[in-house]
Protein backbone atom coordinates (compact mmCIF):
# COMPACT_ATOMS: atom_id res chain seq x y z
CA UNK A 1 0.00 0.00 0.00
CA UNK A 2 1.33 2.94 -1.12
CA UNK A 3 1.59 6.69 1.46
CA UNK A 4 2.18 9.82 0.75
CA UNK A 5 2.26 12.48 3.77
CA UNK A 6 -0.35 15.23 3.78
CA UNK A 7 0.92 18.07 6.15
CA UNK A 8 -1.33 20.22 7.72
CA UNK A 9 -0.86 24.37 8.38
CA UNK A 10 -0.35 23.52 11.94
CA UNK A 11 3.00 21.33 10.91
CA UNK A 12 1.03 17.67 11.62
CA UNK A 13 1.67 14.58 9.11
CA UNK A 14 -1.16 12.64 7.90
CA UNK A 15 0.25 9.55 5.87
CA UNK A 16 -2.55 8.74 3.61
CA UNK A 17 -3.01 6.09 1.19
CA UNK A 18 -2.64 6.80 -2.14
CA UNK A 19 -5.98 6.00 -3.51
CA UNK A 20 -7.83 7.87 -0.94
CA UNK A 21 -6.45 11.16 -2.80
CA UNK A 22 -8.12 10.36 -5.83
CA UNK A 23 -11.04 11.97 -4.51
CA UNK A 24 -9.37 15.30 -4.21
CA UNK A 25 -8.68 16.97 -7.54
CA UNK A 26 -6.14 19.71 -5.94
CA UNK A 27 -3.95 16.73 -4.38
CA UNK A 28 -4.31 14.52 -7.26
CA UNK A 29 -3.30 16.76 -9.78
CA UNK A 30 -0.24 17.80 -7.75
CA UNK A 31 0.53 14.19 -7.50
CA UNK A 32 0.62 14.18 -11.11
CA UNK A 33 2.02 17.55 -11.97
CA UNK A 34 4.95 16.47 -9.36
CA UNK A 35 5.73 12.60 -10.38
CA UNK A 36 4.77 11.67 -6.94
CA UNK A 37 3.63 8.62 -8.30
CA UNK A 38 7.30 7.31 -9.79
CA UNK A 39 8.79 5.08 -6.85
CA UNK A 40 11.71 5.12 -8.20
CA UNK A 41 12.77 9.60 -8.06
CA UNK A 42 12.93 11.28 -4.64
CA UNK A 43 9.38 12.63 -5.05
CA UNK A 44 7.89 9.83 -4.04
CA UNK A 45 9.08 10.53 -0.35
CA UNK A 46 8.39 14.02 -0.40
CA UNK A 47 5.15 15.28 1.51
CA UNK A 48 2.64 17.64 0.21
CA UNK A 49 1.98 20.92 2.68
CA UNK A 50 -1.61 22.06 3.03
CA UNK A 51 -1.22 25.48 4.14
CA UNK A 52 -4.40 26.85 6.43
CA UNK A 53 -6.07 23.27 6.40
CA UNK A 54 -5.40 22.44 10.24
CA UNK A 55 -4.96 19.22 11.63
CA UNK A 56 -7.96 18.58 13.12
CA UNK A 57 -9.86 20.10 9.42
CA UNK A 58 -7.98 17.23 7.75
CA UNK A 59 -8.33 14.67 10.08
CA UNK A 60 -11.99 15.03 9.63
CA UNK A 61 -11.53 15.54 5.73
CA UNK A 62 -9.23 11.89 5.78
CA UNK A 63 -12.15 10.12 8.02
CA UNK A 64 -14.58 11.64 5.44
CA UNK A 65 -12.41 10.18 2.29
CA UNK A 66 -11.71 6.52 4.01
CA UNK A 67 -15.30 6.35 4.98
CA UNK A 68 -16.29 6.82 0.63
CA UNK A 69 -13.29 5.15 -0.68
CA UNK A 70 -14.43 4.17 -3.93
CA UNK A 71 -17.03 5.64 -4.41
CA UNK A 72 -17.22 7.42 -7.88
CA UNK A 73 -15.89 11.01 -8.08
CA UNK A 74 -18.20 13.11 -9.43
CA UNK A 75 -17.40 15.42 -12.90
CA UNK A 76 -18.33 18.41 -13.28
CA UNK A 77 -21.50 19.95 -11.65
CA UNK A 78 -24.85 18.89 -13.10
CA UNK A 79 -26.99 21.06 -10.75
CA UNK A 80 -30.14 19.85 -11.66
CA UNK A 81 -29.56 16.69 -10.34
CA UNK A 82 -27.62 17.85 -7.26
CA UNK A 83 -30.80 20.14 -6.24
CA UNK A 84 -32.32 17.30 -4.97
CA UNK A 85 -29.26 15.63 -3.13
CA UNK A 86 -30.12 13.77 0.17
CA UNK A 87 -27.43 13.89 2.94
CA UNK A 88 -27.06 9.97 3.61
CA UNK A 89 -27.52 9.47 7.64
CA UNK A 90 -23.56 8.58 7.51
CA UNK A 91 -22.80 12.06 6.70
CA UNK A 92 -25.36 13.58 8.49
CA UNK A 93 -23.92 11.80 11.62
CA UNK A 94 -20.57 12.88 10.80
CA UNK A 95 -21.48 16.57 10.21
CA UNK A 96 -23.28 17.12 13.36
CA UNK A 97 -21.12 17.71 15.80
CA UNK A 98 -19.65 19.94 14.13
CA UNK A 99 -23.00 21.31 13.12
CA UNK A 100 -23.72 25.13 14.03
CA UNK A 101 -19.75 26.34 14.01
CA UNK A 102 -16.71 27.40 12.29
CA UNK A 103 -15.46 23.24 12.00
CA UNK A 104 -18.04 22.69 9.75
CA UNK A 105 -17.26 25.72 7.77
CA UNK A 106 -13.45 25.52 8.07
CA UNK A 107 -14.55 21.62 6.28
CA UNK A 108 -16.75 22.99 3.81
CA UNK A 109 -13.83 25.37 2.91
CA UNK A 110 -10.91 22.57 3.00
CA UNK A 111 -13.21 20.57 0.78
CA UNK A 112 -13.35 23.52 -1.53
CA UNK A 113 -9.55 24.26 -1.49
CA UNK A 114 -8.85 20.39 -1.64
CA UNK A 115 -11.67 20.06 -4.76
CA UNK A 116 -13.10 17.23 -2.89
CA UNK A 117 -16.67 17.42 -4.85
CA UNK A 118 -18.78 14.87 -2.99
CA UNK A 119 -17.47 16.20 0.54
CA UNK A 120 -18.44 19.76 -0.44
CA UNK A 121 -21.73 19.11 -2.14
CA UNK A 122 -22.47 17.41 1.06
CA UNK A 123 -21.35 19.92 3.45
CA UNK A 124 -22.74 22.78 2.37
CA UNK A 125 -26.31 20.51 1.67
CA UNK A 126 -26.22 20.12 5.49
CA UNK A 127 -25.55 23.48 6.32
CA UNK A 128 -28.28 24.68 4.01
CA UNK A 129 -30.76 22.30 5.88
CA UNK A 130 -30.15 23.57 9.07
CA UNK A 131 -31.73 27.33 7.09
CA UNK A 132 -34.69 26.19 5.31
CA UNK A 133 -37.91 27.01 6.84
CA UNK A 134 -35.72 29.24 9.39
CA UNK A 135 -36.48 33.01 10.04
CA UNK A 136 -33.32 35.34 10.14
CA UNK A 137 -33.59 35.70 14.07
CA UNK A 138 -33.51 31.91 14.68
CA UNK A 139 -30.56 31.19 12.13
CA UNK A 140 -28.80 33.92 14.07
CA UNK A 141 -29.71 31.75 17.29
CA UNK A 142 -28.70 28.90 16.20
CA UNK A 143 -25.67 29.82 14.55
CA UNK A 144 -24.67 32.53 17.27
CA UNK A 145 -25.19 35.55 15.15
CA UNK A 146 -24.67 38.86 16.81
CA UNK A 147 -27.90 41.08 15.75
CA UNK A 148 -26.17 44.03 14.02
CA UNK A 149 -29.71 45.36 12.60
CA UNK A 150 -31.47 48.55 13.71
CA UNK A 151 -35.66 47.77 14.16
CA UNK A 152 -35.84 50.02 11.52
CA UNK A 153 -32.97 47.99 8.98
CA UNK A 154 -34.62 45.21 9.71
CA UNK A 155 -37.97 46.27 8.97
CA UNK A 156 -37.01 47.63 5.87
CA UNK A 157 -35.25 44.12 4.60
CA UNK A 158 -38.46 42.44 5.27
CA UNK A 159 -40.53 44.80 3.54
CA UNK A 160 -38.30 44.32 0.92
CA UNK A 161 -38.65 40.75 1.05
CA UNK A 162 -42.78 40.72 0.76
CA UNK A 163 -44.61 39.74 -2.17
CA UNK A 164 -47.51 40.26 -3.46
CA UNK A 165 -50.78 38.00 -3.82
CA UNK B 1 8.47 21.48 -3.61
CA UNK B 2 8.99 24.75 -5.05
CA UNK B 3 5.89 24.43 -7.16
CA UNK B 4 3.92 23.11 -4.29
CA UNK B 5 4.27 26.04 -1.94
CA UNK B 6 3.90 28.22 -4.96
CA UNK B 7 0.28 27.26 -5.32
CA UNK B 8 -2.21 30.10 -4.77
CA UNK B 9 -3.23 30.30 -1.44
CA UNK B 10 -6.23 28.84 -0.21
CA UNK B 11 -9.21 31.43 1.58
CA UNK B 12 -8.93 32.46 5.34
CA UNK B 13 -10.24 30.03 7.87
CA UNK B 14 -14.01 31.21 8.22
CA UNK B 15 -15.12 32.30 11.60
CA UNK B 16 -18.44 32.24 11.38
CA UNK B 17 -22.10 32.32 8.75
CA UNK B 18 -20.73 35.85 7.80
CA UNK B 19 -17.21 34.74 6.56
CA UNK B 20 -17.99 32.16 4.66
CA UNK B 21 -15.72 32.31 1.02
CA UNK B 22 -17.56 33.36 -1.54
CA UNK B 23 -17.71 29.97 -3.51
CA UNK B 24 -18.56 27.89 -0.96
CA UNK B 25 -21.56 30.58 0.26
CA UNK B 26 -22.72 29.65 -3.74
CA UNK B 27 -22.89 26.54 -2.89
CA UNK B 28 -25.11 26.50 0.39
CA UNK B 29 -27.04 28.97 -1.16
CA UNK B 30 -27.57 26.95 -4.46
CA UNK B 31 -29.43 24.44 -1.93
CA UNK B 32 -32.09 27.09 -1.14
CA UNK B 33 -35.37 28.33 -2.77
CA UNK B 34 -36.60 31.53 -2.68
CA UNK B 35 -37.98 32.34 0.46
CA UNK B 36 -34.92 30.85 2.87
CA UNK B 37 -32.40 32.92 0.56
CA UNK B 38 -34.97 35.79 1.41
CA UNK B 39 -34.62 35.22 5.34
CA UNK B 40 -30.77 34.77 4.82
CA UNK B 41 -30.78 38.40 4.34
CA UNK B 42 -31.89 38.87 7.86
CA UNK B 43 -29.07 36.75 9.46
CA UNK B 44 -26.76 39.81 9.28
CA UNK B 45 -25.28 42.66 7.51
CA UNK B 46 -22.61 40.62 5.94
CA UNK B 47 -24.73 38.01 4.50
CA UNK B 48 -27.63 40.72 3.69
CA UNK B 49 -24.55 42.30 1.66
CA UNK B 50 -23.32 39.39 -0.34
CA UNK B 51 -26.22 37.42 -0.87
CA UNK B 52 -26.89 40.31 -3.52
CA UNK B 53 -23.49 39.19 -5.07
CA UNK B 54 -24.18 35.78 -5.30
CA UNK B 55 -26.03 33.25 -7.86
CA UNK B 56 -29.10 32.61 -7.66
CA UNK B 57 -30.31 28.84 -8.65
CA UNK B 58 -34.28 28.11 -9.35
CA UNK B 59 -34.39 25.00 -10.38
CA UNK B 60 -37.83 23.93 -8.11
CA UNK B 61 -40.83 25.64 -9.90
CA UNK B 62 -42.96 23.34 -7.57
CA UNK B 63 -45.06 21.96 -10.17
CA UNK B 64 -44.46 21.46 -13.63
CA UNK B 65 -47.55 23.47 -14.55
CA UNK B 66 -44.85 26.67 -13.62
CA UNK B 67 -42.10 27.92 -15.37
CA UNK B 68 -38.71 28.55 -12.99
CA UNK B 69 -39.25 32.13 -14.14
CA UNK B 70 -42.47 34.39 -15.01
CA UNK B 71 -42.60 37.44 -16.35
CA UNK B 72 -45.48 38.54 -17.68
CA UNK B 73 -48.14 41.23 -16.95
CA UNK B 74 -51.40 40.59 -14.89
CA UNK B 75 -54.40 39.75 -16.64
CA UNK B 76 -56.22 42.65 -14.35
CA UNK B 77 -53.48 45.10 -15.70
CA UNK B 78 -51.54 44.60 -18.71
CA UNK B 79 -50.06 47.67 -18.01
CA UNK B 80 -47.82 46.30 -15.08
CA UNK B 81 -45.22 43.86 -15.30
CA UNK B 82 -44.88 40.79 -12.51
CA UNK B 83 -42.11 38.46 -11.69
CA UNK B 84 -42.61 35.19 -10.29
CA UNK B 85 -39.75 32.50 -9.80
CA UNK B 86 -41.22 28.88 -9.31
CA UNK B 87 -44.28 29.14 -6.95
CA UNK B 88 -43.12 31.59 -5.06
CA UNK B 89 -45.77 34.32 -5.13
CA UNK B 90 -45.80 37.12 -7.53
CA UNK B 91 -44.11 40.52 -7.15
CA UNK B 92 -45.29 43.83 -9.13
CA UNK B 93 -43.88 46.53 -10.63
CA UNK B 94 -45.44 49.58 -11.86
CA UNK B 95 -45.60 50.98 -14.59
CA UNK B 96 -42.82 52.88 -16.23
CA UNK B 97 -40.54 52.78 -13.78
CA UNK B 98 -38.28 49.92 -14.57
CA UNK B 99 -35.71 50.82 -12.59
CA UNK B 100 -37.50 49.45 -9.82
CA UNK B 101 -37.47 45.37 -11.04
CA UNK B 102 -33.92 46.19 -11.82
CA UNK B 103 -33.29 47.45 -8.63
CA UNK B 104 -35.12 44.34 -7.18
CA UNK B 105 -33.32 42.02 -8.85
CA UNK B 106 -29.75 43.39 -8.02
CA UNK B 107 -30.48 43.05 -4.64
CA UNK B 108 -31.54 39.45 -4.85
CA UNK B 109 -28.85 37.94 -6.58
CA UNK B 110 -25.03 38.62 -9.33
CA UNK B 111 -26.28 36.08 -11.42
CA UNK B 112 -29.43 33.56 -11.75
CA UNK B 113 -29.35 29.94 -13.54
CA UNK B 114 -32.51 28.60 -14.54
CA UNK B 115 -34.11 26.35 -16.73
CA UNK B 116 -37.09 28.12 -18.10
CA UNK B 117 -38.68 31.10 -18.81
CA UNK B 118 -41.74 31.95 -19.82
CA UNK B 119 -43.17 35.87 -20.95
CA UNK B 120 -46.29 35.44 -20.68
CA UNK B 121 -48.67 38.23 -21.50
CA UNK B 122 -45.81 40.30 -21.95
CA UNK B 123 -47.15 44.11 -23.75
CA UNK B 124 -44.76 44.26 -25.99
CA UNK B 125 -46.23 47.44 -27.06
CA UNK B 126 -45.94 49.02 -23.91
CA UNK B 127 -42.37 46.88 -22.53
CA UNK B 128 -40.20 46.73 -25.63
CA UNK B 129 -38.19 43.88 -26.00
CA UNK B 130 -35.03 45.36 -25.06
CA UNK B 131 -36.73 45.46 -21.61
CA UNK B 132 -36.78 42.12 -21.54
CA UNK B 133 -33.55 41.47 -22.61
CA UNK B 134 -32.31 43.65 -19.74
CA UNK B 135 -33.94 41.50 -17.37
CA UNK B 136 -32.74 38.85 -18.03
CA UNK B 137 -28.92 39.73 -18.91
CA UNK B 138 -27.39 38.41 -15.88
CA UNK B 139 -30.15 35.31 -16.16
CA UNK B 140 -28.37 31.90 -17.64
CA UNK B 141 -31.75 30.06 -18.84
CA UNK B 142 -32.04 26.66 -21.08
CA UNK B 143 -35.65 27.10 -22.76
CA UNK B 144 -38.25 29.98 -23.24
CA UNK B 145 -42.05 30.23 -23.42
CA UNK B 146 -44.04 32.89 -24.48
CA UNK B 147 -47.67 32.98 -24.73
CA UNK B 148 -48.62 36.47 -26.69
CA UNK B 149 -51.87 38.05 -27.34
CA UNK B 150 -53.15 40.54 -30.04
CA UNK B 151 -53.00 43.28 -27.44
CA UNK B 152 -49.55 42.91 -26.14
CA UNK B 153 -48.01 41.67 -30.24
CA UNK B 154 -45.56 43.60 -31.49
CA UNK B 155 -43.37 43.21 -34.88
CA UNK B 156 -40.77 43.67 -32.67
CA UNK B 157 -41.22 40.68 -30.97
CA UNK B 158 -40.57 38.64 -34.23
CA UNK B 159 -37.02 39.96 -33.94
CA UNK B 160 -36.45 38.70 -30.48
CA UNK B 161 -38.35 34.98 -31.45
CA UNK B 162 -35.51 35.42 -34.23
CA UNK B 163 -32.39 35.92 -32.12
CA UNK B 164 -33.84 33.51 -29.26
CA UNK B 165 -35.01 30.37 -31.63
CA UNK B 166 -33.08 28.29 -30.52
CA UNK B 167 -34.10 28.36 -27.27
CA UNK B 168 -37.73 28.62 -27.99
CA UNK B 169 -39.76 25.78 -26.80
CA UNK B 170 -43.36 26.57 -26.36
CA UNK B 171 -45.65 29.65 -28.17
CA UNK B 172 -48.60 30.18 -27.29
CA UNK B 173 -50.62 32.77 -29.90
CA UNK B 174 -54.14 33.57 -29.12
CA UNK B 175 -56.53 32.97 -32.06
CA UNK B 176 -57.18 36.15 -32.66
CA UNK B 177 -53.67 37.15 -33.20
CA UNK B 178 -52.79 34.01 -35.52
CA UNK B 179 -55.77 34.82 -37.44
CA UNK B 180 -55.01 38.46 -38.49
CA UNK B 181 -51.54 37.02 -40.09
CA UNK B 182 -49.65 39.48 -38.56
CA UNK B 183 -48.17 36.88 -36.16
CA UNK B 184 -45.00 36.39 -38.89
CA UNK B 185 -42.09 34.58 -36.91
CA UNK B 186 -39.42 32.67 -38.10
CA UNK B 187 -38.83 29.02 -38.49
CA UNK B 188 -38.41 27.45 -34.93
CA UNK B 189 -36.25 24.13 -34.76
CA UNK B 190 -37.05 23.70 -31.46
CA UNK B 191 -40.47 24.52 -31.11
CA UNK B 192 -42.64 21.68 -29.20
CA UNK B 193 -46.48 23.40 -29.10
CA UNK B 194 -48.16 26.23 -30.15
CA UNK B 195 -50.89 26.69 -27.45
CA UNK B 196 -51.14 23.78 -24.89
CA UNK B 197 -52.95 20.65 -24.72
CA UNK B 198 -54.65 21.24 -22.09
CA UNK B 199 -56.31 24.47 -23.57
CA UNK B 200 -59.36 24.35 -26.22
CA UNK B 201 -58.20 23.85 -29.67
CA UNK B 202 -58.09 26.95 -31.79
CA UNK B 203 -60.61 27.80 -34.39
CA UNK B 204 -57.73 29.25 -36.98
CA UNK B 205 -58.84 30.04 -40.27
CA UNK B 206 -57.30 27.25 -42.53
CA UNK B 207 -55.07 29.84 -44.43
CA UNK B 208 -53.86 30.62 -40.68
CA UNK B 209 -53.23 26.90 -40.02
CA UNK B 210 -51.73 26.13 -43.27
CA UNK B 211 -49.27 28.80 -43.22
CA UNK B 212 -48.14 27.23 -39.67
CA UNK B 213 -47.42 24.25 -41.36
CA UNK B 214 -46.04 25.98 -44.16
CA UNK B 215 -43.44 27.22 -41.98
CA UNK B 216 -42.09 23.75 -40.96
CA UNK B 217 -40.96 23.95 -37.20
CA UNK B 218 -40.11 21.00 -35.93
CA UNK B 219 -41.82 18.62 -33.84
CA UNK B 220 -44.82 20.39 -32.34
CA UNK B 221 -48.23 20.14 -31.43
CA UNK B 222 -50.68 22.23 -33.10
CA UNK B 223 -54.28 22.59 -31.54
CA UNK B 224 -56.34 24.06 -34.30
CA UNK B 225 -59.45 23.27 -35.63
CA UNK B 226 -58.92 22.24 -38.99
CA UNK B 227 -62.36 23.17 -41.27
CA UNK B 228 -62.63 21.73 -44.65
CA UNK B 229 -61.10 17.86 -46.21
CA UNK B 230 -59.02 20.11 -48.16
CA UNK B 231 -57.69 21.61 -45.62
CA UNK B 232 -56.90 17.96 -44.12
CA UNK B 233 -55.68 16.84 -47.14
CA UNK B 234 -53.17 19.76 -47.81
CA UNK B 235 -52.42 19.52 -44.29
CA UNK B 236 -51.10 15.85 -44.94
CA UNK B 237 -49.47 16.94 -48.19
CA UNK B 238 -47.86 19.99 -46.37
CA UNK B 239 -46.17 17.72 -43.28
CA UNK B 240 -45.18 14.92 -46.23
CA UNK B 241 -43.12 17.64 -47.96
CA UNK B 242 -41.26 18.58 -44.92
CA UNK B 243 -37.51 17.20 -44.28
CA UNK B 244 -38.04 17.51 -40.92
CA UNK B 245 -40.30 15.18 -38.64
CA UNK B 246 -43.36 16.67 -37.80
CA UNK B 247 -46.29 16.07 -35.14
CA UNK B 248 -49.66 18.30 -35.81
CA UNK B 249 -52.55 17.44 -33.43
CA UNK B 250 -55.33 19.20 -34.24
CA UNK B 251 -58.95 18.98 -34.20
CA UNK B 252 -61.48 17.94 -36.69
CA UNK B 253 -65.50 18.37 -37.39
CA UNK B 254 -67.01 14.56 -37.52
CA UNK B 255 -68.27 15.79 -40.71
CA UNK B 256 -64.76 16.75 -43.03
CA UNK B 257 -63.40 13.82 -41.80
CA UNK B 258 -66.23 11.50 -43.53
CA UNK B 259 -65.90 14.02 -46.28
CA UNK B 260 -61.39 13.70 -46.23
CA UNK B 261 -62.21 9.95 -46.57
CA UNK B 262 -64.70 10.09 -49.56
CA UNK B 263 -61.97 12.35 -51.15
CA UNK B 264 -59.45 10.34 -51.09
CA UNK B 265 -61.68 7.24 -51.92
CA UNK B 266 -62.03 5.00 -49.22
CA UNK B 267 -64.85 4.20 -47.24
CA UNK B 268 -68.47 4.80 -47.74
CA UNK B 269 -71.09 6.92 -45.51
CA UNK B 270 -74.20 5.52 -44.24
CA UNK B 271 -74.60 8.94 -42.15
CA UNK B 272 -72.90 11.95 -41.07
CA UNK B 273 -69.42 11.45 -38.60
CA UNK B 274 -69.69 7.45 -39.32
CA UNK B 275 -67.23 6.05 -41.55
CA UNK B 276 -67.24 2.13 -42.65
CA UNK B 277 -64.46 0.65 -43.91
CA UNK B 278 -64.20 -2.79 -44.35
CA UNK B 279 -64.89 -3.81 -41.30
CA UNK B 280 -65.99 -0.67 -39.22
CA UNK B 281 -62.58 0.29 -37.82
CA UNK B 282 -63.55 3.66 -37.67
CA UNK B 283 -66.45 4.85 -35.40
CA UNK B 284 -65.73 8.56 -35.36
CA UNK B 285 -68.65 9.80 -33.04
CA UNK B 286 -72.27 9.44 -32.81
CA UNK B 287 -73.86 10.00 -36.17
CA UNK B 288 -75.73 12.39 -34.74
CA UNK B 289 -77.45 15.73 -36.59
CA UNK B 290 -74.48 17.56 -34.81
CA UNK B 291 -71.93 18.66 -37.64
CA UNK B 292 -69.65 20.12 -35.61
CA UNK B 293 -68.76 17.51 -33.16
CA UNK B 294 -65.26 17.25 -33.79
CA UNK B 295 -62.12 14.72 -33.24
CA UNK B 296 -59.03 14.49 -32.44
CA UNK B 297 -56.57 13.38 -35.12
CA UNK B 298 -52.58 13.13 -34.81
CA UNK B 299 -50.84 13.39 -38.50
CA UNK B 300 -47.18 12.21 -38.15
CA UNK B 301 -44.54 12.07 -40.75
CA UNK B 302 -43.00 8.58 -40.01
CA UNK B 303 -40.08 7.96 -42.44
CA UNK B 304 -41.38 9.64 -45.44
CA UNK B 305 -45.10 7.59 -44.40
CA UNK B 306 -47.75 10.05 -43.24
CA UNK B 307 -49.83 8.53 -40.26
CA UNK B 308 -52.89 9.59 -39.17
CA UNK B 309 -54.47 8.92 -36.01
CA UNK B 310 -57.85 9.46 -34.85
CA UNK B 311 -59.89 8.74 -32.25
CA UNK B 312 -60.36 10.31 -28.62
CA UNK B 313 -57.07 9.51 -26.88
CA UNK B 314 -53.91 11.76 -27.18
CA UNK B 315 -51.57 10.30 -28.63
CA UNK B 316 -48.77 11.48 -26.25
CA UNK B 317 -49.55 8.63 -24.05
CA UNK B 318 -48.77 5.69 -26.65
CA UNK B 319 -45.62 7.37 -27.30
CA UNK B 320 -43.94 7.56 -23.78
CA UNK B 321 -41.33 5.37 -23.26
CA UNK B 322 -41.03 3.09 -26.55
CA UNK B 323 -37.31 2.99 -28.06
CA UNK B 324 -36.93 3.42 -31.68
CA UNK B 325 -35.84 0.03 -33.17
CA UNK B 326 -35.25 1.48 -36.77
CA UNK B 327 -34.22 4.73 -36.38
CA UNK B 328 -34.46 7.07 -39.78
CA UNK B 329 -31.83 9.31 -40.29
CA UNK B 330 -34.32 12.46 -40.03
CA UNK B 331 -35.17 11.50 -36.71
CA UNK B 332 -33.86 13.54 -34.06
CA UNK B 333 -31.44 12.01 -31.40
CA UNK B 334 -34.30 12.73 -28.65
CA UNK B 335 -36.74 11.07 -30.47
CA UNK B 336 -38.89 8.47 -28.60
CA UNK B 337 -41.07 7.32 -31.06
CA UNK B 338 -41.62 3.64 -32.45
CA UNK B 339 -42.40 2.13 -35.54
CA UNK B 340 -45.43 2.62 -37.33
CA UNK B 341 -46.49 -1.39 -36.48
CA UNK B 342 -45.56 -0.63 -32.83
CA UNK B 343 -48.54 1.84 -31.96
CA UNK B 344 -51.25 0.14 -30.18
CA UNK B 345 -54.00 0.57 -33.67
CA UNK B 346 -55.60 -1.02 -35.86
CA UNK B 347 -54.21 0.34 -39.19
CA UNK B 348 -55.48 0.74 -42.84
CA UNK B 349 -53.17 1.69 -45.26
CA UNK B 350 -53.99 3.95 -48.38
CA UNK B 351 -52.15 5.17 -51.29
CA UNK B 352 -52.96 8.79 -52.38
CA UNK B 353 -51.88 9.79 -55.92
CA UNK B 354 -50.08 13.18 -55.14
CA UNK B 355 -48.38 14.25 -58.50
CA UNK B 356 -46.84 11.75 -60.44
CA UNK B 357 -45.69 10.32 -57.01
CA UNK B 358 -47.91 7.98 -54.94
CA UNK B 359 -48.16 8.52 -50.77
CA UNK B 360 -48.44 6.58 -48.46
CA UNK B 361 -51.15 7.08 -45.98
CA UNK B 362 -51.75 4.73 -42.51
CA UNK B 363 -54.61 5.64 -40.70
CA UNK B 364 -55.37 4.43 -37.36
CA UNK B 365 -58.03 4.73 -34.56
CA UNK B 366 -57.05 4.73 -31.64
Amino acid sequence: MVLITLVSSDEQNFPVERELLKQSGTIETLIVNMNLDDEDTDAAAMPIPLPNVKGDVLEKVIQWMEHHKGDPVKEGDNEDNNAEIVVPQWDDDFFKPAMYGSKHLELTVAASYLDIKNLLTLSCKAISNTFKGKTGPQIREEWGVPNEFTPEEEEAIRKENEWSE
Amino acid sequence: MGNLLSRPSPPSVPRNLDSIPRDALNHILFFLDLPDRLNMRLVCSGLERRISKTTFYNFRPGTSELDDLEIGSPPQNAHQISIRFGSRKIKKFDPFRSEELMHFLSRLFDKGRVNSISLRLVNFNIYHTSYIESILENITYKSITIAVDSHGFHPILSEYIRKNHAKITHIAASECLLNSGEFRIPRLPSVLSFGSRKSKPQKLEDEAFLNLLNERHGEYVLRSACQSELTLLKAILTINDCPVTQDVEFEIGSSVLSSFFHLIGCGFLPGVGFITLDNDDFFVDNPRDDADRWTRATIVQHARTIAVFVGPTPLAPCLAGVRITNQHPLWRHHSTWPPLHLYPAQWKRFRLNEGSAWLDIQIASI
